[in-house]
C-alpha cells in the first residue's frame, strides 16, 4: 500500500501537474470556481490574467500560446461559462492553438434530474474541441492534467477541455507521491525519406516553385529551416496566420498570402507546409493557381492532405523535420538556386501602386483607411506582434503590414468570429510582458488593429490589459459601420439596411477602463497620433479611435486589385473541379 | 432615429423573393420588430422587414440579438425574432439560445447558413451547422428549399409559440432568400385552443384546498405566458391565498405584501404552508425543489403544468394537474364556488414570517454620507418607478439587495438572467423590452412602459456595446450599475471562505462613459443623497441613461454572513435533497 506521506490538496496537486509545463501566466475569469487553485498560484510567480467574457478568457489563453508556443490555460466554469465560451473554443481549436481549458463542475450532487441541460454538460463542447474528459476523481487530477496537457500538445495542437467537479480542489488526496502517471511527449514524426527524394527532384526541376507556409509551420519551429531553404534556393514563400514571419516579409523572397495572392498563378510547383488549403487560400486550385501546378503537401496529420484538391506527392511529417530534409535532399542532387523570383514582384506591382495611391487622404480629412493602415505599421518596430480584426480592415492592414518576426501575426481566423482578436491581443500581450520581465528589456508592443463592428465584442477585456499593465495598443479602424456587409448591400441592392453604427468615441472605453483613450479626424494629425500611442504603450493599453472614410469599404468591393480577402472569384475554380452547376 | 416609413403594397400571390415570403409569414404573428446583427447574410429579408414597416433592432454580438427578441417576447407577449448567421454567429449565440428556451420565451432564430458549395468536404465541423445549437433548443430544422420557406417559418412559429413555448431555430441557406418563388399558399397562423385540465384532477386539488388552513400558490414564469393574471388575482382575493411568484410569474398579482409577494423576499414564509399549489414553475434549487426545509416536509403539493414531463420535478406531487395554467385556476376557481369552500382567513403569517427579515433589510442602507449601500438604489426606485415600469435585473449580489426592496406590480413586469443565469444578459434583454413596449404603445396610443436595468459591474461589461442599438432604435431605458468594484459574490465568497480574494478585483471604473459615449445619458454618483437626483435625471431623460453608482465594495459580504438579508440561498439547501433522495452523499 503506498504511503500517505506529504498528503496535498486537488488544488496543489493540480499546480504541480501544470508546473511541468512552464506554467508562468494563467487566464482566469473571477474567482470562487477555482479559488483553491487560484490561491496556490498566487503563492507561486505565476501571474493571473482576468478576464471579463469566457470566450474572451479562453481567446487570451489562446494568444497567449500563439506567441509562447506553450501551453496556455484558462480557467472557466461550467454552467453559465461553457456557453459563453463557445467561440472561443472553437477559435483555439481550429488555430490549433495547445489551449487547455479547466472547467470547474456543479457538484453531482446539486444536479437536477431533470436539468434544463443533457446531463453531461461537457457535452456541448466535445465536438468542438481536440480532447473533452471529466475528471471522475480527485485522486486522478495529476493523470487527467498531463494527459489534457499531452494532448493539447503533441501532434496536431488543439484544446484540450477538462471537466472538474467542484470540490476536488480542496479535497485531500489520499497518494499524492503515489501518483506518478507516465506522460510522454513524443518526439515528431520525420519525413518518408523516397517522398522528400522526390519532392527534391521536382524542386530542382522547377521553374518558379513557391511554399505556402500555414501556422503549421510555426507550431513546428520550422522558421530557420524554411530561412535557410528559401535563401539558399530562391524559392520565395507566401505566408498565412501564424506562418506569417517566419521568414520575414520583404518583398523579394518572402510575401504575406493576402497581399501575394493573385501572384501565385504563375508558380509550377508549389510545396504546402502546415496549411489547409481551405477557401482562403482559393482551394489551391485555379483560378488562384495554375491548373498545372503540382502541389507537394506536407502536414503532420495524414487526414488533412488533400483537402479540396488531389496532391501530387503527400508527406506525413513535422513541418520543421520535412524542411530539413529536403534541404538536406536538395544540396544532394546539387541543386542550383532558382533565379530571383522577380515573377512575383511584377505580378504585385499594379496592386501595390493602386494601394499606395488610395492611402493618400485628402487634406481636412476624411482619413482613409489605407492610410491608416500606412500609418500605424510605419510606427510598428520589427519586433512588434500584430493581431487583426475585422473584415474590411483587415484588408487595408494587409496592404501595408509586413510581419518580421516569428509568432508575431494573430488573427481571428480560420473560425473568423469578430472580436476575437481582442482577447488573443490581450494573451499577446501577457506573453510580450513576461519575456520582458525575463530579459529586462523592453517589451515587444502588441498592436490590435480592429474594426469598430468587431471592438464590440469583447471591449471589456480592456480591462483586464490595464490591470496587468500589458503592453497593448487598440487601434480602431472606425468606419461607423458594419463595413463589409453595408458596402456589399450597395453593391447588390443600392442601400443600406442594418449596417450603420454610427462613428462612436470608442475611446472612452478605453478611459472608462483607465487606458489612455485617443481620437484622431484628421489626417494631418495621424501620424503624430500613432508616434504617441507607441510612445505611451510602454506605460499600458492605448486605445486610439481613428475616425476613417465611411464610404472606404466600396472601392474594396469594386476594385479586386486591391482585394488582399477575396472570394467571389473562386466559385468558377470549385466549378471546373467538382463539376457543379 | 425614427426610421423612414415606405408604404409599398405587399402582394397577396405571385412571385416573391424568400425574403418577402419569410417577412410575410411572420407578420401574421403580429410581429413588429425583429432583432438582427448587422445585414447581408439576411440582406432580402431585410429589405422586406422594411417595406412591412417592422422595426430592426440592431445588435452588436449575436447572443445579445437573440436576446433582445427574449426580452421582446417576455414583455409583448408575442413571437420573438432574431436574424444571425451560422457560420461565425452560432457559437456566440449559445448562452442566448439557452436562456431564452429556459425561460420558455417564445422566439424563432433565423440562421442564414452558407450555401451548399461553399462547404468544404474536409470542414473541421459537423456536417450540419446547427448541430450545436440542436440539444439546447425546442426546435431546430433547416429548410430543404426555398418554395417551402413559407411551411417552415410557420412550423418554427407554431413549435416557439404553442404547448411550452421556446426557441425554434431555423436554418436557411443564405441564397434562398434572394430567390424567386411562389409564395401565398395555405399556410396560416394556427390558434390552438390551449390544453383544459381533466375535471378529476381539479376535484383531487380541490379537495387538498377544501381542507388547506394555510395555502399558498407559487406562480412561475408558465402563469404568465398563459396569461393567467386576471384569474389568479380573482382566485387569490376571492379565497384570500397569497401568491409568491418568481421569474415572468411576478406581477401577475401585484407585490402589496398582502396577497402578492415575490418569491425571493417571501420563501422564508413557505415552510409555514400545509397545501402549495405549483403554477407553471419548474420546482429547481431556486424554488428549494420543493422540499424541507423551504417547504414543510408534511405540506401537500398541487402541481399545474401545461407540459406533464414537468409535473414531479425533485418531488413527489399529490395532485398533479395538467393543463394550460389560466383554464385550470379559473376551473378550480369554480370547483371551489360550487363546493362553497369558504375564504381562508387573512394570510398574516406571511408577513409574520418575513419579520425578522424585512426589519433587518429597514435597518441597511440607510445613511446619507459615505458610500451607497445596494438598497439605497432599491429604496429610490421604487420611489420612482411607476406602476407599470418593467424592471430587469442582472448580476449576482445586486439582484440579492434588490429583491429585497422590489415590488412587482403589473403583469409581464419583471425578468432576468435565470434560470441559465448567464452574466450580463440583462442589457439586450432590456433592450428587447424597450422595444416590445414601444410596439405596445404604438397600438394602445399611450405612453411606453418604462424599463429600468439593474446590473453589477462584472454583468455590464459583457454586452456593453448593446447601448449602441438602444441609440440607434431610440430605445429608452434606465440603467442603473450597481459598481463594487468586482465580481462582488465571488469576492465574499472567498473572503468568507479564507480571508482573502484573488482575481475578484475589477475596480470601481467610468462606466457612465460607455453610455455617453453611444449617445446616452450618463453620469456617476458617490452619495446615498445623489442616487435619487440622477434617478430622476435618467428617468426624464430623452435617452437611455447609464447610472453608474459606486456603491460599497464590502456590502456584499454582510450578505455572505447573514441569512436574514439572503433572498437569493442555497447554502441550506444541500441538506433537502439528502434527506430525500441521496441521504449517504457528504
Amino acid at each position: 500500500m503506498p504511503a500517505k506521506t506529504n498528503r496535498m490538496t486537488g488544488a496543489q496537486l493540480m499546480l504541480r501537474a501544470l508546473k511541468k509545463y512552464d506554467l508562468t501566466t494563467a487566464f482566469c475569469l473571477a474567482g470562487t470556481a477555482h479559488g483553491p487553485l487560484l490561491m496556490e498560484i498566487a503563492k507561486e510567480k505565476i501571474a493571473i490574467v482576468s478576464g471579463r467574457n469566457e470566450s474572451a478568457t479562453v481567446g487570451e489563453a489562446d494568444g497567449y500560446a500563439r506567441v509562447t508556443g506553450k501551453l496556455g490555460l484558462a480557467l472557466i466554469n461550467a454552467e453559465h461559462g461553457l456557453p459563453n465560451a463557445m467561440t472561443g473554443i472553437l477559435t483555439a481549436n481550429e488555430a490549433c492553438s495547445p489551449v487547455l481549458v479547466l472547467l470547474t463542475m456543479p457538484y453531482g450532487n446539486r444536479a437536477d434530474a431533470q436539468g434544463g441541460y443533457p446531463s453531461n454538460v461537457l457535452e456541448m463542447v466535445s465536438p468542438f474541441a481536440k480532447y473533452c474528459q471529466l475528471v471522475p476523481d480527485a485522486n486522478r487530477l495529476q493523470e487527467y492534467i498531463e494527459v489534457a496537457a499531452r494532448q493539447a500538445l503533441s501532434g496536431r495542437p488543439g484544446v484540450a477541455i477538462l471537466g472538474i467537479p467542484n470540490g476536488f480542489q480542496t479535497q485531500a488526496i489520499d497518494y499524492a507521491e503515489g501518483i506518478n502517471p507516465s506522460v510522454t511527449l513524443s518526439p515528431p514524426p520525420e519525413p518518408d525519406a523516397g517522398a522528400i527524394a522526390e519532392a527534391a527532384a521536382l524542386l530542382a526541376k522547377a521553374k518558379r516553385p513557391l511554399i505556402l507556409a500555414g501556422s503549421g509551420a510555426a507550431l513546428s519551429g520550422a522558421g530557420a529551416a524554411l530561412r535557410k531553404l528559401t535563401k539558399a534556393f530562391n524559392v520565395p514563400i507566401f505566408a498565412n496566420a501564424l506562418g506569417r514571419g517566419l521568414v520575414p516579409e520583404d518583398d523579394t523572397l518572402s510575401f504575406s498570402w493576402p497581399l501575394a495572392n493573385m501572384s501565385a498563378a504563375p508558380a509550377d510547383i508549389v510545396v504546402v507546409l502546415g496549411m489547409r488549403l481551405t477557401q482562403r487560400m482559393g482551394y489551391g486550385l485555379a483560378p488562384r493557381f495554375d491548373k498545372k501546378a503540382k502541389f507537394i503537401q506536407i502536414d503532420i496529420e495524414a487526414e488533412e492532405i488533400g483537402r479540396n484538391r488531389p496532391i501530387h506527392l503527400p508527406i506525413v511529417s513535422d513541418a520543421r523535420r520535412a524542411i530539413e530534409h529536403l534541404h538536406k535532399a536538395l544540396k544532394k542532387l546539387k541543386a542550383k538556386p532558382k533565379a530571383p523570383p522577380t515573377w512575383i514582384q511584377k505580378g504585385l506591382k499594379p496592386r501595390l501602386s493602386r494601394i499606395k495611391a488610395l492611402a493618400k487622404s485628402p487634406k481636412g480629412g476624411p482619413i482613409q483607411a489605407f492610410d491608416m493602415a500606412r500609418a500605424v505599421t510605419a510606427q510598428m518596430p520589427k519586433n512588434a506582434i500584430y493581431a487583426g480584426d475585422g473584415a474590411d480592415t483587415q484588408n487595408w492592414m494587409h496592404g501595408f503590414l509586413r510581419v518580421r518576426t516569428e509568432r508575431a501575426f494573430l488573427d481571428h481566423y480560420p473560425v473568423g468570429c469578430m472580436g476575437t482578436a481582442l482577447p488573443l491581443a490581450v494573451g499577446a500581450a501577457a506573453a510580450a510582458k513576461e519575456e520582458s520581465l525575463e530579459s529586462g528589456k523592453k517589451a515587444r508592443p502588441v498592436v490590435l488593429v480592429s474594426g469598430d463592428g468587431a471592438f464590440g465584442f469583447y471591449c471589456s477585456e480592456i480591462n483586464g490589459a490595464v490591470q496587468a499593465s500589458l503592453p497593448l495598443i487598440i487601434v480602431i479602424c472606425n468606419d461607423g459601420a458594419w463595413g463589409t456587409e453595408k458596402h456589399g448591400q450597395i453593391m447588390q441592392m443600392g442601400t443600406v439596411v442594418n449596417c450603420e453604427l454610427g462613428h462612436n468615441d470608442y475611446q472612452l472605453i478605453g478611459e472608462a477602463y483607465g487606458a489612455l483613450g485617443l481620437k484622431v479626424e484628421d489626417p494631418a494629425d495621424l501620424d503624430a497620433t500613432m508616434k504617441k500611442a507607441f510612445k505611451a504603450v510602454n506605460n499600458g493599453p492605448v486605445v486610439v479611435n481613428v475616425i476613417v472614410d465611411g464610404m472606404a469599404g466600396l472601392v474594396r468591393k469594386k476594385e479586386p486589385l486591391i482585394q488582399t480577402i477575396a472570394f467571389s472569384d473562386l466559385l468558377a475554380g470549385q466549378k471546373a473541379q467538382y463539376g457543379l452547376d | 432615429m425614427a426610421r423612414q416609413k415606405k408604404k409599398t403594397a405587399v402582394p397577396k400571390t405571385n412571385r416573391m423573393n424568400g425574403g418577402e415570403v419569410i417577412a410575410n409569414a411572420l407578420a401574421g404573428y403580429g410581429v413588429c420588430t425583429v432583432a438582427c446583427l448587422s445585414g447581408t447574410a439576411h440582406t432580402h429579408l431585410l429589405f422586406a422587414f422594411e417595406n412591412h414597416d417592422i422595426d430592426i433592432v440592431s445588435g452588436r454580438h449575436e447572443t445579445a440579438t437573440v436576446a433582445v427578441a427574449d426580452g421582446y417576447a417576455r414583455v409583448a407577449g408575442r413571437l420573438g425574432v432574431a436574424l444571425i448567421k451560422a457560420d461565425q454567429g452560432l457559437p456566440n449565440a449559445m448562452s442566448g439560445i439557452i436562456t431564452a428556451n429556459q425561460a420558455c420565451s417564445p422566439v424563432v432564430v433565423l440562421v442564414s447558413m452558407l450555401p451548399d458549395p461553399k462547404r468544404e468536404a474536409a470542414d473541421e465541423w459537423p456536417n450540419d451547422w446547427l448541430d450545436m445549437a440542436k440539444p439546447y433548443a425546442k426546435w431546430v430544422r433547416s429548410v430543404p428549399s426555398a418554395d417551402r420557406l413559407e411551411e417552415f417559418v410557420h412550423a418554427a412559429a407554431r413549435h416557439a409559440l404553442t404547448g411550452r413555448p421556446g426557441v425554434a431555430v431555423l436554418g436557411i441557406p443564405q441564397h434562398f432568400e434572394g430567390q424567386a418563388v411562389d409564395a401565398a399558399k395555405s399556410y396560416a397562423p394556427v390558434a390552438t385552443d390551449p390544453p383544459a385540465p381533466r375535471q378529476d384532477s381539479i376535484e383531487r386539488a380541490a379537495d387538498l384546498l377544501a381542507k388547506a388552513k394555510r395555502p399558498l400558490i407559487l406562480a412561475g414564469s408558465g402563469a404568465a405566458l398563459s396569461g393567467a393574471g386576471p384569474a389568479l388575482r380573482k382566485f387569490a382575493k376571492a379565497f384570500n391565498v397569497p401568491v409568491l411568484a418568481n421569474a415572468l410569474g411576478r406581477g401577475l398579482v401585484p407585490e402589496d405584501m398582502t396577497l402578492g409577494f415575490s418569491w425571493p423576499l417571501a420563501q422564508v414564509a413557505a415552510k409555514d404552508v400545509d397545501v402549495v399549489v405549483v403554477v407553471g414553475m419548474r420546482l429547481t434549487e431556486r424554488m428549494g425543489y420543493g422540499l424541507a426545509p423551504r417547504f414543510d416536509g408534511k405540506a401537500k403539493f398541487i402541481q399545474i403544468d401545461v407540459e406533464a414531463e414537468e409535473i414531479g420535478r425533485n418531488r413527489v406531487v399529490d395532485a398533479p394537474v395538467c393543463g394550460d395554467a389560466r383554464l385550470s385556476i379559473e376551473t378550480l376557481h369554480k370547483t371551489l364556488k360550487k363546493r362553497k369552500v369558504a375564504r381562508k382567513g387573512k394570510p398574516t403569517w406571511v408577513n409574520k414570517a418575513l419579520k425578522v427579515r424585512l426589519a433587518r433589510i429597514e435597518e441597511l442602507g440607510k445613511e446619507s454620507a459615505g458610500p451607497v449601500h445596494p438598497y439605497r438604489i432599491g429604496r429610490d426606485l421604487m420611489a420612482l418607478m411607476p406602476a407599470d415600469a418593467v424592471y430587469v435585473g442582472d448580476g449576482a449580489d445586486v439582484q440579492n439587495w434588490m429583491h429585497a426592496i422590489l415590488r412587482i406590480r403589473s403583469e409581464r413586469g419583471f425578468m432576468d438572467h435565470y434560470p441559465l443565469g448567464s452574466m450580463g444578459i440583462g442589457t439586450p434583454l432590456a433592450i428587447g423590452a424597450a422595444a416590445a413596449a414601444r410596439d405596445l404603445a404604438r397600438e394602445s396610443g399611450g405612453k411606453p412602459r418604462p424599463v429600468v436595468l439593474v446590473t453589477g459591474d462584472g454583468a455590464f461589461g459583457f454586452y456593453a456595446a448593446e447601448f449602441n442599438a438602444a441609440a440607434l432604435s431610440g430605445l429608452k431605458i434606465v440603467c442603473v450599475i450597481s459598481n463594487d468594484g468586482a465580481w462582488g459574490t465571488e469576492k465574499h465568497g472567498q473572503l468568507n471562505a479564507v480571508g482573502k480574494s484573488i482575481n475578484c478585483e475589477l475596480g470601481q471604473w467610468d462606466y457612465h462613459l460607455i453610455g455617453q459615449m453611444f449617445g446616452g445619458h450618463g453620469e456617476k454618483v458617490e452619495t446615498p443623497d445623489d442616487v435619487k437626483p440622477a434617478l430622476e435625471r435618467a428617468f426624464s431623460a430623452d435617452t437611455f441613461s447609464v447610472i453608474n453608482v459606486l456603491t460599497d465594495p464590502m456590502a456584499g459580504l454582510v450578505r455572505k454572513q447573514d441569512p436574514r438579508v439572503q433572498t437569493v440561498a442555497f447554502e441550506d439547501l444541500v441538506s433537502s435533497l439528502k434527506a430525500h433522495h441521496t441521504p449517504d452523499v457528504a
